[in-house]
């Protein structure tokens, strides 16, 4: 609820008014009860006490007279007073001598002895007094007269004090409606005309005056004051106009001024003549690493400290040297300025003084501006600049009109023309006469943005000597993408070509002498065939003659003759193995269209077994093997390989039973096996000359025709593959080959 | 019956105002305790006599029934005292309406200005006589139903073994006197 003092006046004095009325009946209805009740007892007490008179006299005779009846008729006529509730009359003695009870009273009359009296009692009032004849007590009459009718009068008296106040409110409602209005009326025109005038802030509104009194007076004052304010508001108004107007055009420079400020690239700060900072611009603000408002109000040595890049000395703000010299300072290069997060800013600054009219310095105008791109692209742009100087290839570049616009030291030693003979000259300077077409078809494909690669051309030198060139032309552009050039790496590769012609020549006659070589390695190998073929017959002859002789002139020789015979018989014996082995070898190369089979390693294993069982069983030999797999190959190659290494093993033995093992393993898609002994071993200088044809080690201590281990490495190299010995003497050997191309059937244990 | 035994016993109280309101509280007598009321006097004349004196207080003389203003108020016993002494007794130093009260008796009928009451008992032989001779200003009370149409204004009768009286106002307006209506209201019944 609002409070009081807050309501409008009218519902104020409204509330006055019936407040007032309000009190006032209340107090006046509470008096009047109060006082009324009060004599209202006063008149109870005397108009009981006249009746208990009345009834007293006129129960004189009766007592005189000694009769009850008459006593009891005369209490009986009480029964008109609603509220009297008991009568009794007593004899002197005290005893009962009329009575009168109010039917439905409770009680009876009290005992007759007391004294006279006249009290109030919760049940009423009590009334006992004499009665009296000629001054004579001749008995006593008390009365008890109920306070219903006491209680029923204030109800009564309360209720109409009730009624009264509501009435006497409407009514006083209804008056103060046309009473406030005298006093409300007046101040509510001239609220009504205040709120006007604050609303509509016309100040020639006036308020009506509506009365002679003090609210009259207002009005006239108030009014007064209007008329004050009005001519002082006009002239307020003036002023204010022209100095909103000033304003206006101050803060349009200032805000397009701090526009500029703030949206130029270049950082701008501001000092007063104290050097503290007054203005920062959003670029200042990232360079310097602080928001605006950690600069502004600060020194500016505190938030723009900065140092010589090389040196780290501190340089001199360029504003403590504006301030002091009163001149525009430009920085020296190399100065860093540190942020406050510590990170180093390359900068270019200046700073110059702001004065005023009067020529006084106020304050100074710092920008600077960021150089770290601008130092890296120059730091870039020399890079670049001494890559292509220094490289060995000429590189230069050219306009779309083929003009040259650099050229590189090595052009210069490439070409001979020195750059100075070349820039603003066309490069048509280094084209010899026959490719000179070439030009516009290059300049056409730089115009499309083509690069041209490693294109293989000559050009000539200043002296006129024809060069071999591998060229690159690459399109260069401007920064917006436009093609205004292009740039040439040309490579000498005279030298190159050169060597290029020396290595083809070399090879054809390499081809060459290959092919004579191959053919006599034909010859050759035909002549070996033939000859071990061939050769045979004759030998068969001698042997067959040789063993005739024996056998059939055995006796006539002398021993030295029969020494002789077996020395030939020996000797073509000796012959034939060889041939065989001869042939064997010469074989092997064969003409390579004999079928394929599948051979099982293990079998032909066994077949060597069998073959050499005689020296196996003699030397007290044992071969083992991994288990072997089958393999697609000329059986007639695997028999004579494992035969030669085992046999080989055998014969050279040391002083323990042999023991040989063969084993394979898959490697690098083929296979790679191994046999190895405990025999005597060979020294390592020997292990390559083993595998010669009729190479041998031990003369005629331990037979062999000195071809076995050649034929093996025939049939390994046949298939592609390799054959070596791992030995030291007294300590074995194994024997490796390997059989890279040839196909597996059934897969190799490891 | 058992009413009266505490009024019996208070009788020969001696207290003068008692033996007063005992006497007008007496509501019975008993005729067969004659005996006993030869000693001082039968029960009925205590009664009529505590009766006789209260009907001066309730009857206004006219100032012409007095031979002076300040003259006693006399009642008068004709002839023979019933009473014995027991009026005397009761009425002394009693006054009423500013009168002292005093007890003549009397063998005729009285002087005028001597007797304000003449009780005149049933013995009285002519009563007519008696009555016709008292002038104005006088109560007469006598005994009996026929006294007062002999003219007599307030007659004792004993109605229901109790002592009442009968008044004859036209008697007592004849007389002079004024009886209070409260005495009429108190008879057994007012003969106009």
């Amino acid at each position: 609820m609002r409070p009081l003092r807050d309501i409008p006046i009218r519902q104020k004095l409204m509330a006055i008014i019936m407040l007032v009325a309000a009190v006032a009946l209340v107090l006046a209805g509470l008096g009047i009860v109060i006082a009324d009740s009060y004599l209202f007892r006063q008149a109870m007490q005397r108009d009981i006490s006249a009746l208990a008179q009345i009834v007293a006299d006129n129960s004189t005779a009766a007592l005189a007279f000694n009769d009850p009846r008459t006593a009891t008729d005369t209490l009986a006529s009480l029964h008109a007073r609603p509220h009297l509730v008991e009568a009794c009359i007593y004899r002197p003695d005290g005893e009962s001598f009329a009575q009168y009870l109010r039917s439905g009273a409770a009680g009876a009359c009290p005992s007759g002895g007391g004294a006279d009296e006249m009290r109030f009692t919760p049940d009423g009032l009590l009334i006992r007094r004499p009665i009296l004849l000629s001054g004579k007590r001749i008995g006593t009459l008390v009365l008890l007269y109920n306070l219903g009718e006491l209680s029923e009068h204030v109800r009564l008296y309360v209720l109409v004090v009730f009624l009264i106040l509501l009435l006497a409110s409407f009514v006083a409602f209804l008056l103060s409606s046309s009473l406030r209005a005298i006093i409300a009326g007046p101040i509510l025109q001239l609220a009504s005309a205040a709120r006007s005038v604050s609303e509509t802030r016309d100040y020639g509104i006036r308020a009506q005056k509506m009365s002679g009194d003090e609210l009259g007076a207002l009005a006239e004052g108030f009014n007064e004051m209007l008329a004050q304010i009005q001519s002082q508001d006009a002239e307020l108004r003036k002023a204010l106009e022209a100095q909103r107007a000033a304003l206006a055009a101050s803060v349009e420079a200032r805000e397009s001024l701090r526009t500029t400020l703030a949206s130029i690239g270049d950082a701008v700060i501001s000092t007063d003549a104290q050097g503290r900072v007054v203005f920062v611009n959003g670029v200042a603000q990232k360079l310097l690493g602080r928001e605006e408002a950690d600069i502004v109000g600060k020194h500016l040595d505190e938030v723009f400290p900065i140092v010589n890049e090389f040196s780290r000395a501190k340089v001199e703000s360029p504003v403590t040297q504006v301030l002091r010299d009163g001149k525009i300072v430009a920085m020296a290069n190399h100065t860093m300025l540190i942020a406050k997060d510590g990170s180093e800013i390359p900068i270019d600054d200046s700073g110059a003084p702001i004065r005023n009219d009067r020529g006084e310095i106020q304050g100074t105008v710092l920008v600077f501006r960021d150089v770290t791109a601008r130092r890296r692209a120059e730091q870039t742009r020399q890079l670049l600049a001494s890559i292509v100087q220094s490289s060995n290839d000429a590189i230069f570049s050219k306009d779309l009109r083929a003009i040259v616009t650099s050229w590189n030291a090595a052009a210069e030693g490439i070409f001979g023309f020195q750059a100075e003979e070349m820039l603003g000259q066309s490069i048509l300077k280094i084209f010899p006469p026959d490719r000179v077409s070439e030009l516009p078809d290059i300049m056409q494909r730089v115009e499309r943005g083509e690069i041209i690669e490693q294109h293989v051309t000559t050009r000539t030198t200043k002296s006129g000597d024809l060069l071999n060139v591998a060229i690159t032309i690459s399109p260069l552009k401007d920064p917006a993408g436009r093609i205004t050039g292009a740039s040439v790496i040309s490579r000498d590769i005279t030298g190159q070509v050169r060597a290029a012609e020396r290595l083809a020549r070399l090879n054809a006659d390499l081809q060459h002498s290959n092919e004579i070589l191959a053919t006599t390695n034909q010859d050759l190998e035909r002549f070996a065939f033939i000859a071990s073929h061939d050769l045979q017959e004759p030998l068969r002859m001698i042997t067959a003659y040789s063993q005739l002789l024996i056998k059939s002139h055995a006796g006539e020789f002398t021993d030295e003759a029969r020494t002789f015979v077996r020395n030939i018989a020996d000797g073509t014996a000796r012959m034939r193995e060889l041939l065989s082995d001869l042939l064997a070898y010469t074989e092997i190369r064969g003409r390579g269209d004999e079928p394929v089979e599948l051979v099982d390693l293990n079998a032909t294993l066994d077949d060597v077994r069998q073959d050499l069982k005689a020296s196996i069983d003699e030397s007290g030999a044992l071969v083992t093997s991994d288990d072997l797999p089958a393999v697609r190959a000329l059986r007639a190659h695997f028999q004579p390989l494992f035969q030669n290494l085992i046999s080989n093993a055998i014969k050279y033995r040391s002083a323990h039973p042999p023991r040989i093992h063969v084993s394979v393993e898959a490697k690098d898609g083929g296979l790679c096996f191994s046999v190895s002994d405990n025999g005597m071993g060979i020294e390592p200088e020997y292990h390559r000359q083993i595998f010669e044809v009729f190479r041998r080690l031990h003369g005629r201590k331990i037979p062999g025709t000195g071809v076995g281990l050649a034929i093996c490495q025939r049939i390994v190299e046949r298939y592609g593959g390799r054959i070596w010995v791992e030995s030291q003497p007294g300590a074995g050997a194994k024997f490796c080959f390997t059989l890279p191309g040839i196909a597996i059937e059934t897969t190799v244990k490891k | 019956m058992d009413q009266i035994v505490p009024a019996w016993r208070r009788i020969w109280s001696p207290s003068k105002p008692l033996a007063i309101a005992l006497a007008a509280g007496a509501i019975l007598f008993a005729t067969a305790d004659a005996a006993r009321a030869d000693e001082v006097a039968p029960l009925e004349y205590q009664v009529k006599a505590a009766f006789l004196l209260n009907f001066t207080k309730f009857v206004v003389w006219p100032d012409t029934a007095f031979a002076q203003q300040n003259s006693p108020l006399s009642i008068c016993l004709l002839g023979e005292d019933p009473f014995g002494g027991s009026l005397d007794a009761m009425v002394k130093g009693e006054s009423v309406h500013g009168h002292e009260l005093a007890i003549q008796r009397i063998r005729r009928a009285p002087e005028a200005r001597t007797c304000q009451v003449l009780f005149i008992p049933k013995s009285e032989r002519d009563v007519a006589r008696v009555l016709d001779e008292s002038g104005p200003g006088v109560l007469t009370v006598g005994e009996g139903d026929a006294f007062l149409r002999q003219g007599g204004i307030i007659a004792f009768i004993i109605d229901n073994r109790r002592v009442r009286f009968d008044i004859n106002q036209r008697a007592a307006t004849n007389a002079m006197l004024t009886i209070s209506a409260r005495l009429m209201m108190v008879a057994r019944s007012v003969r106009q």
